[in-house]
């Protein structure tokens, strides 16, 4: 149990959890945020695995995660943001 | 312990610090639009901090790159997420013009 | 001639990729040497065409040097304003955010200043609107306390509107 694995730890259990009380509640741009949030909080935990278990080839993981997850987010992003935009009966 | 490693954990706590104090305004502060204040720190403080400390870590070479692109990454990826993120809900909320972009 | 700047511009993209394939393997043979040219090449003239169909192609100005200078002294500063608000909510004060009118330095590229902006945890952008001819672009940003960092202040040179 080296310093990276305690930090992991620490980060998924203290990190992760208001995230995705953010993801649970509130409107879907809230939640969004809530997302966002707990896919940077991945990359991190991620990141940490790679030196915690001493394997170089983890670090793949959180490069294609942190190219990855802001385009998911741009993608729900344009379509939450395009509902007031159109079709809504006024 | 060397130096470097003293080093590495320094930036480790810290950055992990900063992750949980984003975590933490996630929640804490007043919605909607203030808990978007809480996605920046997280990419541009903190996980750049968190590579630092691992590239720290691994010394000089190729794996230290590629740590950092990461955060360069994730850097400029929560910039422009924010933005989007803040963007949808304002013009959820018909806050903007009826003219304005998408 | 027109076309010699796009390719500079594919150029430039190809080796930064190239570079940064290369560093991303761990053993560099023959093969992956072309794999990573290869592409790079299909890579950067993808990058060129979506910045050209974007419409920021023009938005190169202003002073990023010094506004790249003052950006990590921004976000350590609005790190440290954003935990002071956060104790401050958990204990149970009300206080909101606002919205704000900014009004960028003439000449500068509303991308990058925008993407630099929201990069620090103080201010984020929602919303751009052209200026009238000779000054700059016009934002809409949300902001949480009432004191503007270094950063804003180089890429607006002025105070708040």
């Amino acid at each position: 149990m080296n310093a990276w694995l305690v930090a992991s730890a620490v980060l998924l259990t203290l990190g992760l959890p208001p995230c995705l009380w953010q993801v649970y509640r509130r409107t879907p741009q809230e939640r969004l945020a809530g997302l966002n949030l707990a896919a940077t909080m991945c990359s991190a935990i991620l990141l940490l695995f790679t030196e915690g278990f001493n394997r170089s080839s983890y670090v793949d993981l959180p490069l294609v995660l942190a190219v990855l997850a802001p385009a998911g987010t741009l993608v729900f992003a344009r379509f939450l943001g395009g509902q007031a935009a159109q079709g809504e009966p006024d | 312990m060397t130096v470097r490693h003293v080093c590495a954990l320094v930036l480790l706590v810290l950055g992990v610090a900063v992750l949980l104090l984003s975590a933490a305004a996630l929640i804490a502060l007043p919605r909607p639009y203030g808990r978007l204040h809480a996605l920046t720190p997280a990419t541009s403080l903190g996980l750049p901090l968190v590579a630092l400390a691992l590239a720290v870590e691994t010394g000089p070479g190729r794996s230290a790159v590629k740590l950092l692109v990461i955060a360069a990454l994730t850097a400029v990826g929560g910039a422009v997420t924010t933005m989007a993120i803040g963007r949808a809900t304002a013009q959820n909320a018909r806050l903007l013009r009826k003219d304005s972009p998408p | 001639m027109r076309w010699s700047g796009a390719v500079v511009n594919i150029v430039a993209w190809w080796a930064v990729l190239f570079v940064l394939n290369l560093m991303f393997i761990s053993t560099v043979s023959e093969l992956e040497l072309v794999v990573a040219a290869a592409t790079g090449l299909l890579a950067a003239v993808a990058a060129c065409a979506v910045i050209k169909a974007s419409g920021t192609a023009g938005s190169r100005g202003g002073p990023w040097a010094r506004a790249l200078l003052a950006w990590p002294g921004a976000v350590l500063a609005d790190t440290g304003r954003l935990a002071a608000a956060t104790v401050r909510a958990v204990r149970g004060r009300k206080f909101r955010g606002r919205f704000q009118k900014v009004e960028l330095k003439a000449g500068t590229g509303s991308a990058w200043a925008c993407a630099l902006l929201s990069a620090t945890p103080g201010a984020y952008v929602v919303d751009v609107r052209p200026g009238a001819a000779g000054f700059g672009d016009v934002l809409t940003v949300h902001v949480l306390g009432d004191s503007a960092t270094a950063l804003e202040g180089v890429l607006t040179g002025g105070g708040r509107s």
